[in-house]
């Protein structure tokens, strides 16, 4: 995945349809976007990272998970089996990007934290105790669609295709606008790259 | 004496399950923990009873290996109260995860390079050394020297694996630097070391020895502690961890002190109840030395500044469904400790 920094304007868009998408239940988001500052008044400036699930090349969560629980698929994506997850929590420990939450419970977003008929039908496949995680809509892949964060931003500003493929359109963006990885220096390789279109 | 402390533990004991069965029902939501503070008292209880356990098979280890039939009794009971601390920390492991039944799955997923692969393998290599030890055919010569050097190696990579929990954290201060796997060993030798001088003094066994034992390792808990302060003075951007360790070395030196007024005493039985009191003096600053370790590393955000700008630090109370099931968890350790002594002089 690529995302464009110039063009995201923090909107959340991604964050509302992958939780539309997954039905993921109250405070738990696999797609978020960090807000922060830079600079100093009056020169300050207010910037957005849209932080999915980075899909690392080489997962720190995949090395800690005692159970075997986390998978990496051979198209590089990274996911949660919750039939073996023990909920131990060493991948949250462990995800540099907090990109990973444990289902202390599971609740609407609504008062009295009932669930909407929609919301208890996607809460059907998430187990309590377990860890759940950004899985780039691999359902949604399977079907040929593009993940639901992708398809939703309004600004275009995110790009999914095949890494290894050096004609696609996120391998000749990352060329093209040196993309960079977001804490290159952990030496996880994320799929997921920046550029500043 | 033994019935009352048999039924104060049984009654902890009761208490605790109680509490965990309140906990198996409402799932991890009865305890304080949320996704920015994943860890807390249950696996800093875990760390401290594998810390105890392990630094008294290593004293255990050691009197077997060279032989020092003068300890023998003692090695004895503090296998026994080594397996119950052992038994304590898998307690704490269970009643921290979310599907608790399908811990096994541990065993068959063969992930290696997860610590906590290695630390439920040795976890039950330790429990096995000491159920071998207890059951009297480890006797002398090859036997024991085998058993001796399988037992110090478990008991030491069991100690080692808990230093890598936290590797892949950063900005975790005075903790986050070269010094904590020398911390963790010696914190763990020095708990386990103050547990076989409790054992010792509570039984009449007390020997100044022993308390000289502890007095080096107390003079040597300290040093890590020293050297990573200096190391977070010189390296890192945060100044205020130098007053957390700070605060570690001062409690340090306290108990040396009381440790050398201890030791000069000339009275072994005066020194034997001062030497228990000591004890639980280091075990106290050994638990919170585990606590402090893993609160520390879940203490900062994740991401670093300026992404984590707009968060604020994550706070941790532990409810009291946690405190129940730790105490829980030491009630049952004192339990198992009595009754397993119990049985070993009904034995012999």
């Amino acid at each position: 995945m690529v995302i464009d920094l110039l063009r995201c304007v923090g909107c959340n868009s991604c964050t509302v349809a992958c939780r539309a998408e997954h039905g993921t239940p109250a405070n738990v988001q696999f797609n978020k976007i960090k807000k922060y500052e830079i600079g100093k008044y009056p020169t300050a400036k207010m910037k957005f990272l849209p932080m999915p699930c980075m899909h690392c090349q080489y997962p720190p969560c995949l090395k800690v998970c005692p159970a075997g629980a986390t998978i990496k698929k051979e198209d590089g994506i990274v996911l949660v089996d919750e039939n073996k997850c023990i909920g131990c929590r060493a991948c949250i420990v462990a995800c540099p990007y907090e990109s990973r939450h444990f289902l202390w419970d599971i609740k609407g977003y609504y008062p009295g934290n009932l669930p909407t008929p929609y919301e208890a039908l996607k809460h059907k496949k998430f187990d309590r105790g377990t860890v759940v995680k950004c899985n780039f809509c691999a359902h949604r892949l399977e079907k040929g669609r593009l993940p639901a964060c992708v398809e939703t931003c309004p600004a275009q500003a995110r790009y999914f295709g095949d890494l290894d493929d050096p004609e696609s359109e996120v391998s000749r963006l990352i060329a093209l606008h040196r993309g960079t990885a977001f804490r290159p220096e952990l030496g996880t390789e994320p799929s997921v790259f920046y550029i500043k279109g | 004496m033994n019935l009352i402390v048999v039924t104060a533990a049984a009654i902890l004991t009761a208490a605790g399950l109680i509490a965990y069965l309140v906990q198996l029902r409402s799932g991890l939501t009865a305890t304080g923990l949320h996704d920015r503070f994943t860890w807390g008292l249950y696996i800093q209880g875990f760390f401290f009873f594998s810390a105890l356990a392990a630094g008294m098979l290593v004293f255990i280890a050691l009197v077997t290996l060279f032989s020092a039939s003068r300890f023998w009794p003692l090695a004895r009971m503090s296998s026994a109260v080594s397996f119950s601390c052992l038994i304590a920390a898998g307690i704490m492991l269970w009643a921290d995860l979310g599907k608790p039944f399908r811990v096994f799955r541990i065993l068959f997923s063969n992930n290696f390079s997860s610590p906590m692969t290695w630390d439920f393998y040795t976890l039950l290599l330790c429990v096995l050394l000491n159920l071998v030890y207890l059951s009297g055919v480890v006797g002398t010569g090859l036997r024991a020297a085998a058993w001796s050097v399988i037992c110090l190696a478990a008991a030491l990579v069991f100690i080692m694996v808990h230093t890598l929990f936290f590797l892949s954290r950063e900005g975790a201060g005075f903790r986050s630097q070269p010094f904590l796997a020398l911390d963790t060993l010696v914190q763990s030798l020095w708990g386990g070391l103050a547990a076989v001088n409790l054992v010792a003094a509570v039984s009449g066994l007390a020997e100044k020895s022993l308390l000289a034992a502890l007095l080096v390792f107390t003079v040597a808990a300290p040093m890590p502690l020293i050297g990573s302060s200096i190391a977070a003075a010189t390296g890192a951007k945060d100044k205020t961890h130098q007053n957390q360790s700070k605060k570690f070395i001062l409690l340090h030196l306290f108990i040396l002190a009381v440790l050398l007024a201890v030791v000069a005493e000339r009275k072994i039985d005066l020194a034997g109840s001062a030497a228990a009191a000591v004890a639980v003096l280091v075990l106290l600053a050994v638990f919170l030395e585990k606590a402090h370790l893993v609160g520390r590393y879940q203490h900062n955000p994740t991401l670093p500044l300026p992404f984590s700008l707009f968060e604020e630090a994550p706070a941790y109370r532990p409810t009291y469904v946690e405190w129940m099931v730790a105490v829980g968890s030491g009630g049952l350790c004192l339990l198992l400790s009595v009754v397993i002594i119990g049985i070993l002089e009904h034995v012999r």
